[in-house]
């Protein structure tokens, strides 16, 4: 399954200061999801039907500099953090 | 109807104590409910719920991705089946802060939430869809908060080049002048004081002049600030 890499670089350069910066991370992980790990399958013997359903699903991780992560299923939105992300353990799950 | 019977496998095989030591499975209230108190990448894999009653079975499986060899906490997988095997057609997600809640067809749904749970020195964050469920590290590439300031000092004097750091997990910091690393001495002292990081030159002498260089390196991504120093 391919997994795609995503990195960003910054480089900046002040003359008059005679300062420079330069950063480069990776920020962007999509990763296929084999279809079996996404799959639905019922059946109702009384009623003679059955439905099965599979699929892929790209799973989406960003990290970036400015300690903000997000994260979730492509085409489902994403779950932004900000960290460290503060929960005073242990932690409740389900909540 | 009537309520279905609930068994729970991984990769096919029936999940018990003894194939799966600790976890914990409970169905009440048409809430089915597996719990791994310490999942470890061997736990991977695929995770199916089965509901079965006199009028017919429903499967629902999802995937747990263990990315990396360390003990957590708790991975709870769980999965709606009270009205379960019925009819089928649709998949409609919807959105709520920190939340995914799918509805699959007419009566069976399952719902999932994005949080994040972890040991004392590593935190991982979850998210769980109803057949989806990703598990990724708590990281973020070194930021210079403050970077390094260009300065001209008169010989003698002491100097003190300081950047702030942020990153996690927290970054190599290193100090370079005219491209050298600079090792820790009494003349060139490097402390850390938290996300601070400062370079101490006790005494400087025009030789010292030149362009200096703090790297911040960690598993994510690496940067670099640069500035003058002039000793006159």
């Amino acid at each position: 399954m391919a997994t795609s890499e995503l990195s960003c670089q910054v480089s900046e350069e002040n003359c008059e200061r005679r300062e420079a910066f330069w950063a480069e991370w990776k920020d962007l992980t999509l990763s296929t999801r084999p279809e079996e790990g996404c799959s639905l399958h019922e059946e109702d013997t009384q009623r003679h039907e059955t439905y099965h359903r599979q699929g892929q699903c790209q799973a989406l991780v960003q990290c970036s500099p400015w300690l903000v992560m997000r994260m979730g299923i492509l085409g489902r939105g994403l779950q932004e953090y900000q960290l460290p992300y503060q929960r005073v353990l242990p932690l409740p799950i389900f909540t | 109807m009537p309520v279905p019977e609930v068994s729970w496998f991984r990769d096919g095989q029936v999940i018990s104590t003894s194939t799966l030591p600790g976890v914990q499975i409970s169905f009440s209230d048409g809430r089915a409910r597996l719990t791994i108190p310490a999942v470890t990448k061997a736990n991977s894999g695929q995770y199916s719920l089965r509901a079965t009653n006199g009028s017919g079975q429903a499967t629902s499986t999802a995937e747990l991705l263990v990315t990396a060899e360390l003990a957590l906490n708790h991975v709870i997988i769980w999965i709606n089946v009270l009205n379960a095997s019925k009819y089928l057609g649709y998949l409609n997600t919807h959105q709520s802060p920190g939340s995914i809640l799918a509805v699959i067809g007419q009566m069976s749904w399952a719902q999932g939430r994005s949080g994040m749970f972890g040991s004392e020195s590593h935190r991982w964050f979850w998210n769980l869809s109803p057949d989806c469920l990703k598990i990724a590290p708590e990281t973020a590439p070194p930021n210079f908060v403050q970077r390094l300031q260009s300065m001209t000092v008169r010989q003698g004097s002491q100097v003190r080049l300081q950047v702030k750091v942020t990153g996690i997990p927290t970054p190599v910091v290193k100090f370079y002048r005219d491209g050298a690393e600079i090792q820790s001495s009494l003349d060139f002292q490097i402390s850390q004081e938290g996300d601070l990081y400062s370079l101490l030159i006790a005494e400087a002498y025009p030789e010292d002049s030149g362009t200096y260089s703090v790297n911040a390196t960690n598993s994510v991504g690496r940067a670099t600030s640069t500035a003058e120093l002039l000793v006159q």
